[in-house]
């Protein structure tokens, strides 16, 4: 048992977050706080939420980049049709509204997927732009800082508070609530339901997938639906939690978001992937983020440095399945 | 696969080839012909576009205000364009758009000052009048005038000078840039950090970070820099949103009397901050008057008109204008427009 767990992808990625932090801590022994893990995983919640809506689509063997321009959509036309009205209440309205609009963005490109058969890629290319316009066009070009009273101080709404000698008050804000959820959800349809076997099924072979029986244009709505819903939760979540509604806000950051997950062992053909492995990829690029600051590397070095720790960290899971594939073992897929 | 994905790009492109198209469709209105007998031969309505970094910033929709004023003012057609989001590439390919369609004049606000001027000076070779704004740093001949607020090298120092009034004259900073290619931006704060090399010789220099534009960056840098010097006494700022992550940050950390918060920016993205204190001092020039200027510089370039120092453009802070060359050879006009925003008087400033 034991054994399987240290031979998986998942396994290796926590490993090299652990070097990482280590590395990081020993040069700036700040690094090792609680504040600093709250920090760390504030800034990761969002991420956390857009990588868990995408990660079902990545398994089935397809490629989104649209999560990020339905998030911005719904968020952002939610904030100024409520602003209009004069909405003075708490969050919850927020995500109601945002979620229906997410779900039915969501469809919208499953729609167009199954009934045209068109490459997921292309409608998500075409979604991503078509909705990052429509914001500019219809809804408004500026970013927006008036919000509800109601919603006033959620940014600083913490579970669990921690003093810090250097940082002052800081904690482990409400919406990690919603990750771990969402992330227990991801994990139990993936694992456990039909639904959740047809996309691993889909994504190592399509046709097989179809002739075991598999309703393959049904799953493929329910994971656009899923992404449309979560995109919503993690546009609104960011808004919140900064303070301001964008209408751009995460336009340059899909790659990240699908980044993290390849990082954390998806196969970008599909056919693997985890909730597990996704949620450590994200933390992993969160934490080289933050390492460049902590660690005085300086700015300008900043992208390459990013760049070069990706090619190395994505290229040892990958190095480690080679040679055990050579030596006669597959690396354990789900 | 690759073949769908041309299809969706150059469907995409005919759509916003069409989109462009369509913007100067509408034809000029006939005179009428009761007008005054003295009136000038119906000419083409001249067209003045003004192109930003992003449309997507409300400094930018401040600066549209005053680019359509002019256009009321002038009688000419002005409008603005801009990427959705800051992209030098983007707006090199709505600049080549202008150039395709036409138009009589450009007021360039470029993201990254070199990446634009080789679509600048294919504009100037298709004989339309390309005036630059923040973007002083020009190669000769990539642009007819730069319009520049005010000296940056000045504007540099009377920012660190009133960080210095505000966290004394010792102590670490750091400097926020909306990019480290921003000519504007790395002008500023490397005119602010050698005025206190010279002057305060006890203040200490940390870094230059990058915001990238986006004040969620800004903040969690902030977080980080708190952790790693949590003896920081003064940060600078840039980009508008620069102040507001920083700001943010150390209002949560409960430090805004204990950091000094001094940067450029506008009252709709740092003021509740301004109003904690959290940011301390918002610095800036009016975009509308700025956008204004560049295009009169615009204007009086395309009817002839010399430009020369110690003129007066009739926009307010550009009353006595300074002409200087550039370092790259660019002539650059210098007005004397900047403004102090704190929580006292920035409800003059709606914007």
């Amino acid at each position: 048992m034991l054994n399987r767990i240290v031979k998986t992808r998942e396994f290796i990625v926590f490993l090299i977050l652990v070097a990482l932090s280590v590395i990081v801590g020993l040069i700036n022994p700040a690094f090792f706080s609680i504040s600093t893990v709250f920090d760390t995983l504030r800034a990761a919640i969002v991420y956390f939420i857009m990588a868990f809506g995408v990660l079902p689509i990545i398994i089935s063997g397809g490629i989104d980049i649209s999560f990020v321009a339905i998030a911005a959509v719904t968020s952002f036309s939610t904030h100024m049709l409520l602003l209009k009205l004069g909405y003075e209440g708490g969050t919850l309205l927020y995500y109601l509204i945002a979620c229906t609009m997410g779900l039915l963005a969501g469809l919208l490109n499953g729609f167009l997927v199954t009934r045209f058969n068109l490459p997921v890629f292309n409608v998500s290319l075409a979604a991503f732009t078509m909705w990052y316009g429509f914001n500019l066009f219809f809804i408004g070009a500026t970013a927006n800082f008036d919000l509800p009273a109601g919603t006033v101080g959620y940014y600083a709404r913490f579970i669990i508070t921690a003093r810090d000698p250097f940082v002052g008050k800081t904690g482990l804000h409400v919406s990690i609530v919603y990750v771990v959820l969402i992330g227990l959800f991801i994990w139990w349809m993936l694992k456990y339901t039909t639904i959740g076997r047809g996309i691993y099924a889909m994504g190592g072979n399509r046709e097989v997938a179809i002739r075991s029986g598999f309703n393959v244009p049904f799953i493929t709505l329910v994971t656009f639906a899923i992404m449309g819903v979560l995109s919503a939760v993690a546009g609104v979540t960011q808004a919140f939690l900064s303070r301001y509604f964008n209408p751009v806000i995460f336009i340059g950051q899909p790659l990240d978001v699908l980044a993290a997950i390849i990082l954390g062992g998806a196969s970008i053909t599909g056919g693997r992937g985890s909730v597990i492995g996704t949620a450590l990829g994200v933390l992993l690029i969160q934490v080289i983020n933050r390492a460049l600051i902590l660690t005085g590397i300086p700015v300008q070095w900043q992208r390459l440095v990013v760049g070069i720790i990706l090619i190395v960290f994505t290229s040892i899971p990958a190095l480690q399945e080679r040679r055990a594939r050579r030596i006669g073992h597959t690396t354990e897929a789900a | 696969m690759k073949k769908g994905i041309l299809y969706v790009m150059t469907i995409l492109a005919l759509v916003a080839l069409l989109a462009a198209c369509a913007a100067p469709a509408p034809a000029p209105l006939p005179t009428p012909t009761t007008a005054p007998a003295a009136a000038p031969a119906l000419e083409k309505e001249l067209v003045f576009a003004s192109v930003v970094k992003s449309i997507a910033f409300n400094w930018f929709k401040r600066l549209e205000t005053g680019v359509l004023q002019f256009g009321q003012d002038y009688k000419v057609k002005a409008f603005m364009e801009g990427p959705s989001q800051v992209d030098s590439a983007a707006q090199v390919a709505i600049i080549e758009d202008l150039i395709a369609q036409g138009v009589d004049a450009i007021c360039n606000v470029p993201y990254g000052v070199p990446e634009n001027e080789p679509a600048q000076k294919k504009a100037m070779d298709a004989g339309i009048i390309v005036v630059g704004h923040e973007a002083a740093t020009a190669k000769e001949g990539t642009l007819h005038y730069d319009v520049e607020a005010f000296d940056n090298c000045a504007y540099g120092e009377e920012m660190l000078k009133e960080l210095v009034a505000r966290m004394g004259e010792e102590g670490k900073y750091i400097q926020f840039v909306g990019s480290l290619t921003n000519a504007s931006h790395n002008e500023w704060q490397d005119c602010a950090k050698a005025y206190a090399e010279k002057n305060y010789p006890k203040l200490q220099w940390i870094a230059k970070y990058e915001s990238k534009e986006d004040q969620e960056v800004a903040y969690n840098t902030m977080k980080d820099v708190l952790r790693t010097h949590p003896d920081i006494k003064g940060v600078l700022g840039s980009a508008a949103g620069d102040v507001v992550g920083a700001g943010r940050a150390i209002e949560e950390a409960g430090l805004q009397d204990a950091i000094a918060v001094v940067g450029t920016s506008i009252p709709s993205y740092a003021g509740e901050l301004l109003k904690t204190g959290a940011v301390d001092l918002a610095m800036a020039w009016d975009p509308a008057t700025a956008g204004y200027a560049c295009n009169v510089v615009a204007y009086k370039v395309l009817k002839g008109e010399e430009i020369k120092d110690g003129m007066d453009l009739g926009v307010p802070g550009y009353e006595k204008i300074t002409l200087r060359k550039g370092v790259n050879g660019v002539p650059v006009i210098y007005g004397s427009a900047w403004i102090k925003m704190d929580a006292t008087n920035m409800d003059q400033y709606p914007f």
